[in-house]
């Protein structure tokens, strides 16, 4: 007769696990969910600064206008410049004058023009920035303000900033928009993971479940552990992912030598960004609970449809 | 074991006909199982079993003997609620099985005891675990079923085994094991699939003698004439 098998101390004894191992986040589930979460991170981060950018710029564009002067005839562009701030300073609805240097005048120039040697080859203009008061219609106060001009021969244009607004504005929407979308996107995979996870993990065990069902197993005991799994893989992969983006997005508002590496590995134009701010770091803890709750979700119900199949 | 006295009790049938449940008698106790015309789809080349009628009253035994591939595992997983009936009716205690939610299924499970024909035991569970695991199933904690697990072990002659793992087990302990899992919860009906051994037939008698109300299946046909239970005999399909 063999050796008796080893005996468990009856001290130590525990109650069985109705389903070993399913309540353990799966490590293949918490790396695609770390990828989805680091990508829906990064993009919540980016889109919020594109946002705030767009929600700061767009009042400053809507509540003021340039005026590029230029001499005609004898007068010189300085004195045109002159008896337009005189002009301007009448005008209903204006508030603050600002004649630009004319360095920063014809950069300015040149960066709207896209050109860096417009300032040189363009006809010599001085730009002076007119902001409006509160509730004053930038078109009103334009068409006034370039009559006002005309009637007294001063060679001027008046740009309301409405095209730059406008493209601030719609730049913005269609920001909001395209990281919703992607957003929705990166929630469905998520969802579709977790539930192909939990699918596959109930296919594994089905000979176990059908047992506990026959034995009495309610649908929640069965589906507990999967849920359980589910989230607490969601839970890793998404805050480390969403860590990951905060880290990412960090060393760019922190460290230029990290933005232009990153922008030369990635060809991102980071710098052509609108600048990172410390708080928008804070968008990225929104996913890791989003994806959570979706994770649940999708496991959940893939465990139940497989319960049904199963028995 | 087999000779002289009968190994399961027996009762006189009644009439079968469909339960009403909307006026039940006062004091009245429904069948455990009763089957009208039920037909199950299964078996050696997935063919629909003939239609079936009986009625096991509580505390009696019903054999349904037949040949393999008839059906016999199929119409017992039915009857568990494991598969719904091709046609026909299935009613488990007073109700009818197509009616149960799913979500409700559990209820009517748990009292259920299952022998199943190739007893479905956890290898790397030892005899106690494999017996706590059916209770836990069922929803009990552990003050609830540590001791009843003791008695059990030593009623079915395990109590040296109890701390072993199953796949350690001998083919007639393990059939003895089976037994005291598909107990453990104090079931109303107990299925056994193709049971196998003196032992476990003896202790089957002994829970049929105590009111355990008990389906067989059984490709013996010994077994199905000296049961002294009704006898179903179920006939392959061609």
């Amino acid at each position: 007769m063999g050796a008796r098998p080893p005996r468990a101390a009856p001290g130590a004894r525990r109650d069985p696990s109705l389903l070993p191992g399913v309540a353990s986040p799966s490590p293949w589930l918490a790396l695609a969910i770390f990828l989805l979460s680091l990508l829906a991170s990064l993009e919540l981060v980016t889109v919020t600064t594109a946002v705030r950018a767009a929600v700061a710029w767009s009042p400053r564009f809507a509540g003021s206008m340039t005026v590029a002067v230029s001499g005609a005839g004898l007068e010189s562009t300085e004195a045109a410049a002159a008896r337009a701030t005189e002009i301007l300073a009448r005008a209903p609805g204006v508030t603050r004058i600002a004649v630009l240097e004319p360095d920063a005048g014809d950069e300015a120039v040149g960066r709207l023009m896209g050109l860096s040697g417009a300032a040189e080859e363009a006809d010599p203009v001085r730009l002076i920035e007119t902001t409006l008061g509160a509730g004053v219609s930038v078109k009103g106060a334009a068409a006034a303000i370039s009559r006002a001009l005309r009637r007294e021969n001063v060679a001027a244009s008046i740009d309301d900033h409405g095209v730059w607004s406008g493209l601030v504005e719609r730049t913005a929407l269609l920001a909001a928009i395209g990281a919703a979308g992607l957003l929705l996107v990166l929630a469905i995979l998520t969802w579709v993971v977790a539930a192909a996870s939990a699918s596959a993990g109930a296919r594994r065990r089905a000979g176990r479940v059908i047992l506990l069902l026959h034995l009495g197993a309610t649908d929640e005991m069965i589906l507990a552990p999967s849920r359980a799994g589910a989230a607490g893989a969601a839970a890793l992969g998404a805050v480390t992912g969403a860590a990951a983006a905060a880290v990412l997005a960090g060393a760019v508002i922190w460290s230029p030598e990290a933005a232009n590496w990153l922008g030369g590995r990635t060809g991102a134009p980071i710098g052509a960004a609108p600048g990172l701010d410390a708080w928008d770091l804070a968008a990225a803890a929104i996913w890791p609970p989003l994806a959570i709750l979706v994770a649940l979700w999708g496991a959940g119900a893939a465990a139940r449809a497989r319960l049904r199949a199963l028995l | 074991m087999r000779t002289g006295s009968p190994i399961f009790t027996s009762m006189s049938r009644k009439p079968i006909t469909a339960s009403d449940e909307s006026a039940p008698d006062a004091g009245y106790e429904p069948s455990v199982v009763r089957l009208l015309g039920a037909a199950v789809r299964g078996g050696r080349g997935r063919n629909v079993g003939p239609p079936l009628s009986l009625d096991l009253e509580p505390g009696t035994a019903h054999v349904i003997a037949a040949g393999p591939g008839a059906g016999k595992t199929a119409l017992l997983e039915a009857i568990a609620l494991a598969r719904p009936p091709h046609r026909g009716v299935i009613e488990l205690f007073g109700r009818n099985i197509a009616a149960v939610r799913p979500a409700g299924r559990h209820a009517l499970r748990r009292r259920i005891g299952m022998i199943f024909q190739d007893l479905r035991l956890i290898d790397d569970l030892t005899a106690r675990d494999n017996i706590a695991l059916a209770a836990r199933a069922a929803g009990r904690a552990r003050d609830d079923f540590d001791e009843p697990i003791g008695e059990l072990l030593r009623w079915v002659g395990l109590a040296d085994h109890a701390d072993v793992p199953a796949s350690t087990l001998d083919e007639d302990r393990r059939g003895r094991l089976a037994v005291a899992r598909a107990v453990i919860n104090r079931p109303d009906l107990l299925i056994a699939d193709e049971p196998r051994g003196e032992a476990v037939l003896r202790l089957l008698s002994d829970l049929n003698r105590a009111g355990t109300a008990m389906l067989i299946a059984t490709r013996d046909a010994d077994l199905a004439t000296q049961s002294g239970a009704e006898v179903t005999v179920l006939v392959a399909s061609p």
